[in-house]
C-alpha cells in the first residue's frame, strides 16, 4: 500500500487553499460553502473512506444527485489516491447493476433507496458494498472489498461510463495527469479566476463536468451547481444565472437551444464566457442566441470523452448566415490533432481524414476491454485516440467537422449507437424489424424508431419500457412509427433516407 | 372541478407521457417532476401543447418548476394566464 506523497494535482488548490479559504468555493440551492469548508470536509470524508478499507487505486462509485456532498465526496476519493466513477442515479436499477458489475468497485456510495434497490434480491456473495449519503452524513454499511489494484491504476483518476456499440457500458480511464493537462490547459485558454462564477450545468457523468469542477476549483473561483430538474425550466435557470451572477456558462447545444427558444437569456449582463460542445449548433439558432446575448464570447470545444477537448473555435462573431459551417476549430495548445486515412497516414491539407489526437489528455484506456483500447489507438502511440470522426483542415488552420465512420449520432449531446438501439427494438417479440434514425431538430436532434410488427402492432408504451429497461434513457425514440415494411435499397438495407424524407413532412423540432 | 373540459384535456394529454413507463395513475397531486414523468422534452412538448390548445403564451418568470410540480399546478396556472392582468 502505498500513500500518495502528497496530494494529487486536482485536488491540491483545495487541500491547499491559502488565502481563498474564506471565498465560496460550491454553492447549491441555499446551500454554499466556503474552500476553508470545503477543505474540511474533503478531509473527513477521505478519513471515512479509508477507514472503510477504500485504497489508493480503487474506485469508488457514485450513484447520487447534484449536490455539495457529492462534490465533496469526489475530491474525497481523489484526496485518498483512489478513482471515483459517477454513475447517473436516474438510470434503470438493471443497467446500474450492469455497469457496477463492470467495474466491480471497492465501494459504492448511492443514497438509500438507490443503495437497497441495487442489493435487493441479490446473492449475498454479490452484493455491493455501499455507503450511503443522507442528510449530509455519510454511513457505510458494509465495509468495501480489499480490492486488487490492477496493474497501470495506480494514477487513474476516474472512470466515465459510456455506452458501447452494442449499448453496454464501457468505461473510461482518465489519470490524474489526463485530466490536469486538460484542466491546466482550459483554465489558461478561459482565462479562469477566482472572480468567476461558474454554471455547473452537466450532470457529473457527463464529461463536461470535468471543466466545471476541476477547472472552478484549481482557480479558487466559485461553482454553482444547478439541479437537473431546474436545468429543465427556463424561468428558474434565467433566476438561477440572475441571482448568481454566472460568469462562465458550458453546456451541450441542445441546452442553450431550449433556453434561446423561451429567449431566457436575453440581456443576461454576468456572462462574459459561453462554451458549448458535444454536437452541432445549428446556425440559426446560435445566430438567434448571439443576438439576445451579445457579450460574451462563445467558443465551440471538440473532443469525445476518451481526449476530453481537443479542437475549440472562438467565434470571431455570430455566423454570417444560417447555413454556415461552425468549424470545430484549432488543436488545443496541450496536445496534437492529425487527420488521416484508411492506412493512418497523414492526408494532404484540405483532404478529409479522420480526426486522431496524441497527447497528455488522451484516455488510459477503455476500463477492462484491452482489445477496444487498442483498436482506439494509433499503432504503437499509447496516448493517442482515433476518434472515428472525420474532418478536413481549411487554410487558416481550423478543422472542418464532416460526420461519423459508423452509425454513432449525437443526440441531445448523448453519444447515441443506432445500431444498439435497432438491435435491442429488434429483440422486441412483436417487433419483426425496426429502423432507428436521429432526425434534425432546431432544438436538439429527436430519436425516432420505424417499426415493422411480427403480427400485430403493440402500444408504445410497451416498447419505451422495453428500451428502458436494457438500454440508457437517452435512448429512448422520441417517437415510434409502425409501418408495413421498411423501405429498401437496391441493395436490400433500409433506405435510411426514404424514411428520413417521410418525417420532414410533419413538424419536427 | 376534476371534470372540468381543462382538466379533462390535460389527463388526456398527461396519460400519453413517455415517463410513465410503469403505468402510475396520475391524479391532481401526483408528483409530475419528483416521480421522473416530465423529462426535459416532455416538457417543452407540454408547453407548446398548453399554450396551443388553450391559446396562451407562458411568460419566461412562469416557466419554473412550481407551476408544473403536479396537474393541480398546471391547471392554477392556466387559469391564472387566463385571466385579465386586472386580476394580478
Amino acid at each position: 500500500m502505498t500513500q500518495p506523497p502528497e496530494a494529487p494535482p486536482l485536488v491540491r488548490a483545495v487541500l491547499e487553499t491559502g488565502p481563498a479559504s474564506k471565498s465560496i468555493a460550491l454553492q447549491a440551492g441555499r446551500e454554499e460553502v466556503s474552500y476553508g469548508e470545503l477543505r474540511h470536509a474533503v478531509t473527513v470524508f477521505a478519513d471515512l473512506l479509508r477507514r472503510a478499507g477504500v485504497e489508493p487505486g480503487a474506485r469508488v462509485a457514485l450513484v447520487l444527485p447534484k449536490s455539495i456532498a457529492a462534490v465533496e465526496l469526489i475530491l474525497a476519493v481523489l484526496a485518498v489516491g483512489a478513482a471515483y466513477v459517477p454513475l447517473n442515479p436516474r438510470q434503470p436499477t438493471s443497467r446500474l447493476r450492469a455497469t457496477l458489475d463492470d467495474l466491480d468497485p471497492a465501494i459504492v456510495i448511492a443514497t438509500p433507496e438507490i443503495a437497497r434497490a441495487l442489493n435487493a434480491e441479490r446473492p449475498p456473495e454479490r452484493r455491493f458494498p455501499t455507503a450511503t449519503l443522507a442528510a449530509g452524513g455519510l454511513e457505510v454499511s458494509d465495509a468495501a472489498a480489499h480490492q486488487r489494484v490492477r496493474p497501470g491504476c495506480e494514477s487513474l483518476a476516474g472512470i466515465l461510463y459510456t455506452s458501447g456499440s452494442t449499448g453496454e457500458p464501457k468505461g473510461i480511464m482518465l489519470s490524474h495527469g489526463s485530466i490536469a493537462s486538460f484542466v491546466d490547459w482550459a483554465a489558461a485558454a478561459f482565462d479562469i479566476s477566482p472572480g468567476d462564477r461558474l454554471a455547473s450545468h452537466a450532470p457529473f457523468h457527463f464529461d463536461l463536468s470535468i471543466f466545471d469542477l476541476f477547472c472552478g476549483l484549481a482557480r479558487h473561483a466559485t461553482v454553482h451547481l444547478l439541479d437537473e430538474d431546474a436545468a429543465r425550466f427556463p424561468g428558474q435557470v434565467r433566476a438561477w444565472i440572475d441571482a448568481a451572477a454566472i460568469t462562465v456558462w458550458y453546456s451541450v447545444p441542445t441546452a442553450l437551444a431550449q433556453l434561446q427558444q423561451r429567449r431566457a437569456l436575453h440581456g443576461v449582463r454576468s456572462l462574459r464566457l459561453v462554451l458549448f460542445a458535444g454536437e452541432v449548433f445549428p446556425a440559426p439558432v446560435l445566430r438567434r442566441l448571439m443576438a439576445d446575448l451579445p457579450q460574451p464570447e462563445y467558443v465551440n470545444l471538440y473532443g469525445p470523452t476518451e481526449t476530453n477537448v481537443c479542437a475549440y473555435y472562438r467565434l470571431p462573431g455570430p455566423p454570417a448566415s444560417d447555413t454556415e459551417n461552425l468549424p470545430i476549430g484549432r488543436p488545443c495548445e496541450h496536445l496534437t490533432v492529425s487527420l488521416r486515412d484508411a492506412r493512418l497516414g497523414e492526408v494532404a491539407p484540405g483532404e478529409v481524414g479522420e480526426i486522431c489526437v496524441e497527447g497528455p489528455a488522451v484516455m488510459s484506456g477503455y476500463w477492462r476491454r484491452p482489445e477496444m483500447t487498442r483498436a482506439s489507438r494509433l499503432p504503437g502511440r499509447d496516448r493517442s485516440y482515433r476518434t472515428g470522426d472525420y474532418g478536413w483542415q481549411r487554410g487558416d488552420g481550423a478543422i472542418m467537422f464532416v460526420g461519423r465512420r459508423d452509425h454513432q449520432v449525437k443526440v441531445r449531446g448523448h453519444r447515441i449507437e443506432l445500431l444498439a438501439l435497432e438491435a435491442v427494438l429488434n429483440a422486441h417479440p412483436a417487433v419483426g424489424e425496426a429502423a432507428a434514425l436521429a432526425l434534425p431538430g432546431e432544438t436538439g436532434r429527436r430519436l425516432a424508431a420505424f417499426l415493422v410488427p411480427r403480427r400485430e402492432t403493440v402500444p408504445d408504451a410497451d416498447i419505451r419500457h422495453f428500451v428502458a429497461q436494457r438500454l440508457p434513457a437517452c435512448y429512448q425514440p422520441d417517437r415510434f412509427s409502425w409501418l408495413a415494411e421498411l423501405p429498401r435499397m437496391a441493395n436490400g438495407k433500409c433506405d435510411r433516407a426514404v424514411l428520413l424524407s417521410s418525417c420532414n413532412s410533419s413538424a419536427i423540432g | 372541478m376534476t371534470s372540468s373540459p381543462d382538466c379533462q384535456i390535460l389527463f388526456h394529454w398527461l396519460r400519453k407521457l413517455p415517463g410513465n413507463l410503469a403505468g402510475v395513475a396520475i391524479t391532481k397531486d401526483t408528483g409530475l417532476i419528483e416521480d421522473g414523468l416530465l423529462d426535459s422534452i416532455a416538457l417543452l412538448e407540454l408547453v407548446s401543447f398548453l399554450e396551443e390548445t388553450f391559446a396562451l403564451t407562458l411568460p419566461l418568470e412562469e416557466f419554473v418548476p412550481e407551476n408544473f410540480r403536479s396537474p393541480a399546478a398546471i391547471l392554477s396556472l392556466i387559469r391564472r394566464l387566463r385571466e385579465p392582468a386586472a386580476d394580478g
